[in-house]
């Protein structure tokens, strides 16, 4: 290195930039010891009973056929909620695309008061409309669409209503992203080539958004596996859900081991659901 | 075989504002027309009502005789290259030119022969399993011309496709897109803005204003005879002198009965000046009918390939003078603040109808 004019002053300036630029270490500091290690330790501790390292927690886990029972429950809700949201919002987010931008603002706050409203409020809202003498029974009975009342709240069911509802506001603002950058003169270009609407929607259109929906379908089912109020509140008792049995496990039994076991668990299925999805759409472009 | 298009008094409003006023017009088949103007003028409705994407409120549109304007796009068969290309990006280069023959079910092996011999046409062939993503912007350009060719359209429209690219490659393309048409005897309707594309390329050039055709002709004579005061300021470069100034000031002796002829017809006429087609006088050109006009010189700027003299005439109003930067012109070149003598020859006259344009 040669020393030229002002050399040294840009040089201390270079090197106090770099001592600033050591501060942004803080955040990842914070998260590593305020997230991140609690979680490990809460991790390692599935992997111990009474003092000693040992899979009991998994063991029982593999034994007891209401844990399976649980576990299927929860991907079952999970997929059916999954299915739904996108079924319900895909043509929604590609609508609101559609539209001018005024009333896309419109549309995407109507989108967002619920998502904004309090997750114990809509359960609540749901119970009393699903209830046996809730708002929907009634109407459907007085409407004579039906006889006797529904068994809607307390069910499966009931469940997979609120959290559809609850999930679809996410959904529909991730997926709008993907679909509101998607070009539009793509979709004229397939016209003027020669598609008819429905080939340019499945041959340029879908094939498009289809990032936007797995990343979309993706959060949403990973976020369903975690519900506990919802199935709580809405199951009735007949839906018993992953979190709920570490909640069982933390506050009836004081295990804390076999509830992290449970978690470590659910991590795992999160993580291969991520990685077999990846590699399905990775592969495709 | 390439198509006619015959388009007669189509309009499009959007609210207020006339997009197309009862504009007609006709495209011989395997003609390269170019639709030039200013934004706003129409140009791009009108490319977008004969593709389809765009429906005029009133008026006809007809290929080869057969009424179109109601017929929606994918069934136009009609090739088109957009401004900003829309490849599928999910695509690769050969399965973007493949996709209309895909749609068409054109079977595999011909679509493959079909796609390089497209692809080879606009020297992409190399390219053919590339993805959109690695394409530099000359070479989707081409990606999309050999798509909008590949299913031998009679008829292709072009919405400014080189506005994207730079000077140089705009350039390169323009020469050899005006080959490749006539090569394929296609008819083309070209939009752009730049005049000098529109000169290069055309067969015609279509001047349009305000929703209206202002003048339609061959790029030699929209540029030398312009039809109004709005095509010659929009085309090149000009000076405009109301005819009053150059006959009360100006030595116009030689080009009397030639400009009597002319401004006889014209209510309030005025000069158009291109700065290339005015000489200095020197004297020594005395033989033929011309126009001589005095000035003083204000400024001279070198721009590499011209000189430009601006030239203060004795009404105050600057014109331009140009010349190329040959070493023997540079030297006897005015310098500023000397008086000239400026002369334009009878035939390189051209008078229009003053009028106010927007600026």
């Amino acid at each position: 290195m040669t020393a030229g004019v002002n050399s040294a002053i840009l040089a201390s300036v270079d090197a106090s930039e770099k001592r600033q630029s050591h501060l942004l270490l803080f955040p990842a500091i914070a998260v590593v010891s305020l997230a991140i290690a609690p979680f490990l330790w809460l991790g390692a501790l599935s992997f111990v009973a009474d003092g000693q390292i040992s899979l009991e927690h998994y063991a029982r886990m593999l034994a007891n056929p209401s844990y399976i029972t649980t576990f299927v429950t929860t991907l079952q809700m999970s997929a059916v909620v999954t299915a739904f949201v996108v079924l319900l919002g895909f043509p929604a987010a590609y609508a609101i695309s559609l539209l001018p931008h005024r009333l896309a603002t419109a549309a995407l706050t109507l989108v967002a008061i619920p998502f904004w409203t309090s997750l114990l409020v809509r359960t609540y809202a749901w119970m009393v409309l699903l209830q046996r003498n809730g708002l929907i029974n009634t109407w459907a009975i007085e409407l004579g669409l039906v006889e006797r009342p529904m068994r809607l709240a307390n069910s499966f069911l009931g469940t997979s209503i609120g959290m559809i509802h609850i999930m679809l506001p996410l959904f529909i603002f991730t997926l709008y992203g993907t679909v509101k950058a998607i070009d539009r003169t793509l979709l004229r270009a397939a016209a003027n080539l020669g598609a008819s609407p429905i080939r340019t929607f499945m041959t340029v259109f879908l094939p498009l958004s289809l990032p936007g929906v797995v990343t979309g379908a993706m959060l949403t089912f990973i976020i369903c596996l975690g519900f506990y109020v919802t199935p709580q509140l809405l199951g009735g008792g007949n839906v018993t859900t992953i979190p709920m049995r570490v909640q069982q496990n933390i506050l009836i039994y004081s295990d804390w081991g076999a509830a992290s076991a449970l978690g470590v668990v659910l991590i795992v299925i999160v993580a291969l659901v991520m990685l077999t999805l990846r590699a399905v759409v990775g592969k495709r472009g | 075989m390439p198509s006619s298009i015959e388009i007669s008094d189509l309009t499009k409003r959007y609210g207020q504002f006339v997009s197309l006023d009862n504009v007609s017009l006709s495209v011989s088949a395997g003609e390269f027309l170019t639709l030039l103007g200013p934004s706003g003028s129409g140009k791009t409705t009108l490319l977008m009502s004969i593709a389809g994407f765009t429906r005029p409120d009133a008026g006809s549109i007809r290929i080869d005789n057969k009424e179109i304007v109601a017929l929606p796009p994918h069934k136009r068969n009609i090739g088109m290259v957009f401004q900003n290309y829309a490849l599928f990006p999910h695509m690769t280069v050969a399965e973007n030119v493949g996709y209309p023959l895909k749609l068409r079910g054109v079977g595999k092996a011909e679509r493959d022969q079909r796609i390089t011999a497209a692809l080879a046409a606009v020297q992409m062939d190399r390219f053919a399993s590339r993805n959109v993503a690695q394409l530099s912007g000359g070479q989707r350009q081409r990606v999309a011309v050999a798509r909008a060719i590949v299913f031998e359209p009679n008829i292709i429209l072009m919405d400014e496709p080189l506005s994207a690219l730079d000077k140089k490659l705009r350039e390169e393309m323009q020469v050899e897109l005006k080959h490749l048409q006539v090569r394929l005897g296609r008819t083309v309707v070209y939009v752009t803005h730049d005049q000098k594309e529109a000169l290069t390329m055309s067969d015609r050039i279509a001047v349009m204003r305000a929703g209206k055709i202002e003048q339609i002709a061959t790029p030699k004579d929209i540029y030398e005879a312009p039809a109004s005061k709005f095509v010659a300021d929009f085309i090149g470069d000009s000076d405009f002198v109301p005819a009053s100034v150059v006959l009360s000031t100006g030595d116009h002796a030689l080009a009397r009965n030639f400009l009597q002829a002319k401004l006889g017809s014209l209510r309030d006429p005025i000069f158009v000046l291109r700065p290339e087609k005015i000489e200095i006088d020197t004297g020594a050109d005395v033989s033929h009918g011309a126009l001589r006009l005095s000035g003083t010189v204000q400024e001279v700027l070198y721009q590499g390939n011209a000189l430009v003299a601006y030239i203060a005439l004795e009404s105050g109003q600057v014109i331009r003078l140009q010349r190329g930067t040959r070493t023997s012109i540079m030297e006897s070149f005015p310098q500023a603040g000397s008086p000239v003598r400026i002369l334009v020859h009878e035939k390189d006259i051209c008078i229009v109808e003053q009028e106010e344009l927007a600026r």
